[in-house]
């Protein structure tokens, strides 16, 4: 997985401004609206099957665009391209409406999730970063002394 | 003082005042729902006591009512004996005191002179060798400032001065002895035809005949022996205290003239340079006031036992006070024996703040570290107090509500410290009582008496800190759909942050969400209904937070 925490966590990647600008794209994109949720639970509520209710779950439009974000950070998709058609596919959108969404996404979210996914690679939480302490202090440079003859 | 009262009266909030007087605890005012309804405490108050009042004169016209009245009464008035006898005792010591400080023979030592006290020569011949000392580096000043021409300090100027002062220093116990002297013999003159005040408690003598009117049978409610024991008991302290104010001014301006004696050389010395004199100035005004200062206060002594004499024989009153009225007759037979005293005692302590005014330093000291002592002692039987109702309470809501309360009133803000301590310290050990325990435990050990189990899951849910409740959620935990509803925004966010919950629970709370929608629904569905649209609005943020949360996708 993501780092050595990875038996506790998934891999935390997001920040919790990043999830509240997926929730605003996907409204912005006509994806979602402010009764999602209510929809949701009452499709929900209508199966008995959980595996199906978690599809349902999993396949609603913010949990997509989330869900590809996660993989983009990951590196499971590498290209921008890729980025575009998968959520295209999966959010069943235009190229353009995906386009904009993968433009939107990538200055609002994609930069500060991979900023701080690579941190995570980097530095795993359990490694302490330890300060470079310079091992001779140095020394300026020293100062011609006008006051004095120089010594032949 | 007269500012004081003024100052009091424009700054008196009514509102506050009129919440005080509505309902004495906030809270109990809360408990009527509607602001509307807060006078109705007040209204049966006032119902009771007027009924019950109405009862007891009608009652206590009976010959059984009084007898049971005067009997309870009687009954006060025994008890109230032993702070009657402090308050005697407190005033005849003072009384003493005041008699010894003020008596010529007090201290034999000699205010001034240094061959009559041991204690002001070894000061004196110290203050003098080192002004002695100062004259040499003064010397140097004044030939610097004359080489460099500052004409405040050249030689004509200061010269003159340094011989004369020079001189002046070697006498300075005779040129103040002479002051001090002049002050005496007027303070003397007051003193000495100062009548003794311990006539003043011969008011006592009052104690037997109030014991024995309290113990006589009347046909009528006697409430004159109370009264006249409570008003001896606020006597005996205030002249007890005012006397013991006079004594420890006597006392300070003994000490207050030695000191200003020792430091007289030096006072003199600095007279010398324009920079200094400043202090001389100081030193000097100091030394008259406080000279002085015995002269003012026996001056008031003088008048007061003269007034206070008068009173005792019966002479201040032009008239006494019609003593016919059955009803008033007692209230008027009281003024008649115990105003005169009080006048004389109140001309006391207006001279003792007429004295204090010629604001010597340190004498306004007393009435300071009075006040301050009587603060403390305030203070510390309100901390006390506190402290015992600190231990009676089991209950650490109670005692929390009583501290917040404690806290808004003046005397009792010392109790409040304990009090709210006390609510924090047993709070936290439930807390940690708590700890590692599933919420659903704790929330049947924490339920409050009438509270279903579920709200009171929702409170241990609602009362943890994001990081705790991330930390201490069992996985069985976030199974109980309560907990969900009752999670806060900050509670969803850190159990799904870096440091937040585990796979675990993050895995296990989806799924609770995706098994209960029918539920969460309904739940919703109950809020809107209610009207509590925010909670309802709070409950679809969290399920949107985490399906767009890229942690919670596994």
């Amino acid at each position: 997985m993501v780092n050595s925490k990875s038996n506790k966590n998934y891999g935390v990647i997001s920040q919790p401004e990043t999830t509240d600008v997926i929730g605003e794209l996907a409204i912005k994109y006509g994806l979602e609206n402010e009764n999602t949720e209510k929809e949701l639970l009452e499709k929900m509520a209508q199966i008995e099957n959980f595996e199906k209710r978690e599809k349902i779950f999993e396949n609603s439009p913010g949990r997509q665009i989330a869900r590809t974000i996660k993989e983009v950070a990951q590196g499971k998709i590498k290209d921008k391209d890729i980025f575009i058609v998968t959520l295209r596919e999966r959010l069943n959108i235009s190229k353009e409406t995906a386009q904009k969404l993968a433009k939107d996404l990538e200055e609002k979210v994609l930069n500060s999730v991979q900023k701080t996914f690579k941190e995570k690679e980097e530095f795993p939480s359990s490694q302490k970063i330890e300060e470079v302490i310079p091992l001779e202090k140095p020394t300026p440079p020293k100062k011609k002394d006008v006051y004095r003859e120089p010594i032949e | 003082m007269a500012q004081k009262i003024k100052n009091f009266f424009l700054n008196l909030k009514w509102n506050k005042k009129r919440s005080i007087l509505t309902s004495p605890l906030p809270k109990q005012r809360l408990r009527f729902g509607s602001r509307a309804f807060a006078f109705v405490p007040v209204l049966i108050f006032l119902g009771i006591a007027a009924i019950s009042g109405a009862f007891l004169t009608s009652f206590g016209q009976t010959i059984l009512g009084s007898t049971i009245g005067n009997f309870g009464l009687a009954l006060a008035v025994l008890v109230l004996q032993i702070p009657l006898l402090l308050a005697n005792a407190f005033l005849s010591m003072s009384i003493a005191i005041l008699g010894v400080v003020t008596s010529p023979g007090f201290i034999s030592l000699s205010y001034t002179n240094p061959a009559g006290n041991e204690f002001l020569a070894v000061g004196w011949a110290l203050t003098r060798d080192l002004a002695n000392i100062g004259f040499v580096i003064i010397l140097v000043i004044i030939g610097l400032a004359t080489a460099l021409k500052i004409r405040e300090y050249q030689w004509q100027k200061t010269l003159p001065l340094l011989i004369g002062i020079a001189l002046l220093i070697n006498f300075t116990p005779v040129i103040l002895g002479l002051i001090v002297d002049a002050s005496n013999i007027v303070m003397h003159f007051f003193l000495g035809d100062t009548i003794d005040f311990t006539f003043v408690a011969t008011i006592w003598h009052e104690q037997l005949n109030i014991l024995l009117d309290s113990a006589a049978w009347s046909r009528d409610l006697n409430f004159l022996p109370l009264a006249q024991t409570l008003f001896l008991i606020v006597f005996g302290f205030t002249s007890g205290l005012i006397f013991l104010l006079f004594s420890f001014l006597f006392i300070l301006r003994y000490i207050a003239i030695w000191m200003l004696v020792i430091l007289s050389p030096i006072a003199f010395f600095c007279y010398i340079l324009p920079a200094t004199r400043g202090l001389f100035k100081m030193w000097w005004n100091q030394f008259i006031q406080w000279s002085f200062i015995g002269a003012a206060a026996a001056f008031f002594l003088w008048l007061s036992s003269h007034l206070l004499l008068l009173s005792w024989e019966g002479k201040v009153m032009g008239g006494t006070f019609d003593t016919g009225e059955k009803a008033t007759a007692p209230i008027a037979e009281m003024m008649n024996q115990l105003l005169p005293y009080s006048i004389g005692i109140g001309f006391l302590i207006v001279g003792f703040f007429v004295t204090l005014a010629t604001s010597a330093m340190g004498a306004t000291g007393i009435i300071t570290a009075t006040q301050k002592g009587a603060k403390t002692a305030v203070a510390w039987t309100a901390k006390k107090t506190g402290r015992g109702i600190e231990k009676g309470l089991k209950v650490p809501e109670g005692a929390e509500r009583l501290g917040r309360w404690a806290a808004g009133k003046k005397i009792f803000g010392v109790a409040a410290k304990p009090l709210i301590g006390y609510a924090k310290r047993r709070h936290e050990e439930e807390k940690k009582e708590l700890e590692g325990l599933p919420f659903a435990t704790r929330a049947k050990l924490t339920r409050k008496p009438g509270q279903s189990v579920q709200d009171s899951l929702r409170d241990v849910v609602k009362g943890l800190d994001p990081r705790k409740f991330a930390s201490e959620a069992h996985t069985d935990d976030l199974k109980n759909l309560d907990v969900f509803f009752a999670m806060s925004r900050q509670q969803v966010k850190t159990l799904g942050g870096e440091r937040g919950g585990s796979v675990e629970q993050k895995k296990t709370l989806q799924e609770t969400l995706i098994k209960n929608t029918g539920a969460i629904l309904g739940e919703y569905k109950k809020l809107r209904t209610a009207g509590k649209n925010e909670e309802a609005k709070k409950l679809f943020d969290n399920l949107s937070y985490i399906r767009h949360n890229q942690d919670y996708i596994t």
